[in-house]
């Protein structure tokens, strides 16, 4: 009995979302993953770096690498438009992700998640998990600490 | 494992067992120099409490083979005469058993076997055997493998720190009078009243006490380089127990302090060079004699204070390095050209290329893996550099020059496109305001600048570093860098032009988050009082590598 209640209530968690669109797409993360959500904070560009790392910020006194999801994502490169920060953690420490705009928090309920077929959004495609139908338009649902530390191992070879 | 210990205890257990065995080793190596029926005592003592603290945490077969070394102490002090060479060697040799003993319980519970060492202890006890040297030998590299698993088990598990009580009181009162200048502060802004003499006072106050606190906590990470020296002592020693060579430690200076990692980072490439000095260096003694040497090699460890950081001297008065030799390897490896002249200084200098070891034999000793480059990239990695002196026949003296602290160092902050970047003072020959400077054309894409009497090639520093230009301010049209910071690399003078100078100051040095550990152009980042990250660049690692893309373009 209790373990059906604690196992409902981890899907539940499970179930939440952050939105946030990026150039034309929108894409929805699990809550899970998020350490925070900022606004965009002062950049210091890195030297030999490949294009979708921006910098560096300091976040609480912490130097943490900046990434641009549009570049990663394959949407046209944009300075302006990058106006929130997406903190996660990886294996290499806590980076922080660029991107245009925060949708909202939403349930999502993994029956809605279709499993993507096609071969669209190719850079992200290996970490996408499926694509969710909201009212008005399509969400893709993506594994994002894996699509950053996969970015980020990247970094390393393409110098 | 014998049964199952708390795992926080067991963590207490092994860091306190360590600490004995720390002393046991110290006071060991000091009976095989000097024996004193006092050390043995101590050593005794040390022993009875191992003892009994394994038997209380269960690990009876551990408790019981330190209670068959106690009965050999016992035995030896009961005789009433002095330790035998071989008996004091044993004791070190105990060393390396009880070590593997603890990282064995903290690692996977797999401990040593040593139903052969208690045989042996109980014949000799007996008078059946003569000496305990086959134990020695059986045992001894052993012992060294021990130290170098127990080091990568300390990364893993909980790290226990000793600090001095002192500094952690003055830390304490610090604190405390931090706080009373804070509620001043609060007091005033809540009163309106920031005009006050007390405000400003106690804004003042707290600033120089947030200063001191930085600096009291950095010291808690300070340690004396004794236990180091200790432990390449210990090197020394049982390489040459098992070379069968004889050698004197002398060891000054033992109370510099290095920050912890440091002293962590440096402790393998030192094990390497003291390997080197026993093995390669010294002489067996009937050579030492005929050559008018005392007939035990001298190895001496000191360690000096030495502008803002600390120099390590590791000397040896053996064979020093034969330079004739090194160029014939050279060349035949095809290292260095014919023809070319080298300085005695540089040809010391080919040891430090990959693959260069001039042994004939590789000996189990030294010729185990890691060369000397990389001893010397480790070394280099966190801000130090290594030079050999030597002299043929006389001996070898390497210097190895490091930061007192990894966390903070003197640097020069400076502005490029907008951007502030910070460069390790260590690194600067001098800065030059280019206003009052002379500039000469050349056919390259750089200038070279005039600089007392000599002609240093000028790069503009932000031309060499790739930075995403979309998020860079970009330079006004036109517009010259205002400053050059001359670096030297590999004996050559190479400037660099930046937009301009921000000033000097001290910095702490951040980590950077995220996979930058292959760009060593990047040596972290810290932030400045603007709360904005800066940077901190190595120029001399892109000196390098602007050298090696110029190689790349002539070919």
């Amino acid at each position: 009995m209790s373990e059906a209640i604690l196992q409902t209530s981890e899907q539940l968690e499970n179930d939440k979302y952050l939105v946030f669109r990026v150039g034309t797409s929108y894409y929805g993360i699990s809550l899970s993953e998020i350490v925070e959500v900022t606004e965009k904070l002062d950049t210091v560009p890195t030297p030999n770096t490949p294009d979708h790392v921006i910098g560096v910020v300091n976040l609480r006194g912490e130097v943490i690498t900046v990434v641009d999801t549009r570049h990663l994502l394959g949407q046209e490169k944009s300075e302006s438009h990058l106006n929130f920060v997406i903190v996660v953690n990886t294996d290499k420490g806590k980076v922080a992700a660029l991107v245009d705009q925060m949708i909202d928090v939403r349930q999502i309920n993994k029956e809605i998640i279709e499993e993507s077929t096609s071969s669209i959004q190719s850079e992200a495609n290996s970490h996408l998990l499926g694509i969710a139908k909201a009212e008005d338009r399509l969400i893709y649902i993506l594994r994002f600490k894996d699509f950053i530390q996969e970015a980020l191992s990247r970094l390393n070879g393409e110098r | 494992m014998e049964f199952e210990v708390d795992e926080e205890l067991l963590d207490i257990f092994v860091t306190e067992a360590s600490d004995s065995l720390e002393q046991w080793e110290a006071i060991s190596l000091n009976l095989k120099k000097n024996y004193s029926a006092d050390d043995l005592n101590k050593l005794f003592k040390i022993a009875h409490s191992l003892k009994g603290t394994s038997k209380s945490m269960g690990f009876t077969q551990l408790g019981d083979f330190i209670h068959k070394v106690e009965d050999l102490i016992a035995w030896v002090i009961r005789q009433d005469r002095e330790i035998t060479a071989s008996e004091s060697q044993f004791l070190l040799t105990t060393h390396g058993i009880m070590k593997k003993w603890l990282t064995g319980l903290q690692l996977n519970g797999n401990t040593p076997d040593v139903s052969e060492v208690l045989w042996t202890i109980g014949e000799y006890l007996k008078g059946e055997i003569e000496n305990l040297d086959q134990l020695n030998t059986s045992n001894n590299m052993q012992a060294s493998e021990a130290h170098a698993a127990t080091e990568t088990s300390q990364r893993t598990g909980i790290e226990f720190l000793k600090v001095r009580s002192d500094r952690l009181d003055s830390l304490i009162q610090i604190i405390g009078e931090l706080s009373i200048h804070q509620s001043i502060i609060t007091h005033s802004l809540n009163n309106n009243d920031v005009q006050s003499n007390n405000f400003k006072l106690a804004v003042h106050q707290a600033a120089k006490m947030t200063k001191e606190i930085q600096n009291e906590s950095l010291a808690l990470r300070m340690t004396e380089v004794r236990g180091l020296f200790q432990r390449l002592e210990r090197t020394a020693n049982d390489v040459a127990e098992s070379l069968q060579k004889f050698i004197e430690v002398t060891i000054t200076g033992a109370d510099q302090e290095l920050d912890r990692s440091v002293v962590e980072a440096i402790q393998d490439p030192l094990v390497h060079i003291v390997r080197n000095l026993v093995d390669h260096g010294i002489e067996n003694e009937e050579i030492r004699v005929a050559e008018g040497k005392s007939a035990r090699g001298q190895i001496q460890f000191v360690a000096i204070a030495d502008a803002g950081g600390i120099l390590l001297k590791l000397c040896d008065d053996g064979k020093g390095l034969d330079s004739e030799k090194i160029l014939e390897k050279a060349r035949q490896k095809g290292l260095i050209k014919d023809g070319t002249e080298l300085s005695e200084n540089e040809i010391h200098k080919l040891i430090f290329l990959p693959e260069f070891s001039t042994s004939e034999q590789v000996t189990e000793i030294s010729g185990r893996g890691i060369g000397m480059q990389v001893v010397k990239d480790t070394i280099a990695q966190i801000g130090g550099t290594i030079n050999i002196v030597s002299k043929k026949g006389e001996g070898s003296e390497f210097h190895i020059n490091l930061p007192a602290s990894l966390n903070m160092i003197d640097a020069v902050v400076m502005e490029l496109q907008g951007n502030k970047y910070s460069i390790p003072l260590q690194e600067l020959v001098e800065i030059v305001d280019l206003n009052n400077s002379k500039l000469e054309d050349t056919e390259e894409s750089h200038p070279l600048l005039n600089w007392r009497g000599s002609l240093v090639p000028l790069h503009y520093l932000s031309n060499e570093l790739i930075l995403n230009q979309d998020y860079a301010v970009q330079r006004e049209e036109g517009s010259l860098p205002q400053a050059a910071m001359i670096i030297k690399s590999n004996d050559n003078l190479l400037g660099f032009g930046v937009d301009r100078i921000v000033g000097h100051q001290r910095i702490i040095v951040k980590s950077i988050n995220g996979e930058h550990e292959n760009n060593d152009t990047l040596k972290g980042a810290t932030i400045l009082g603007d709360g904005k990250p800066s940077l901190i660049l190595s120029l001399s690692d892109l000196s390098d590598r602007l050298k090696s893309n110029h190689r790349m373009e002539a070919v």
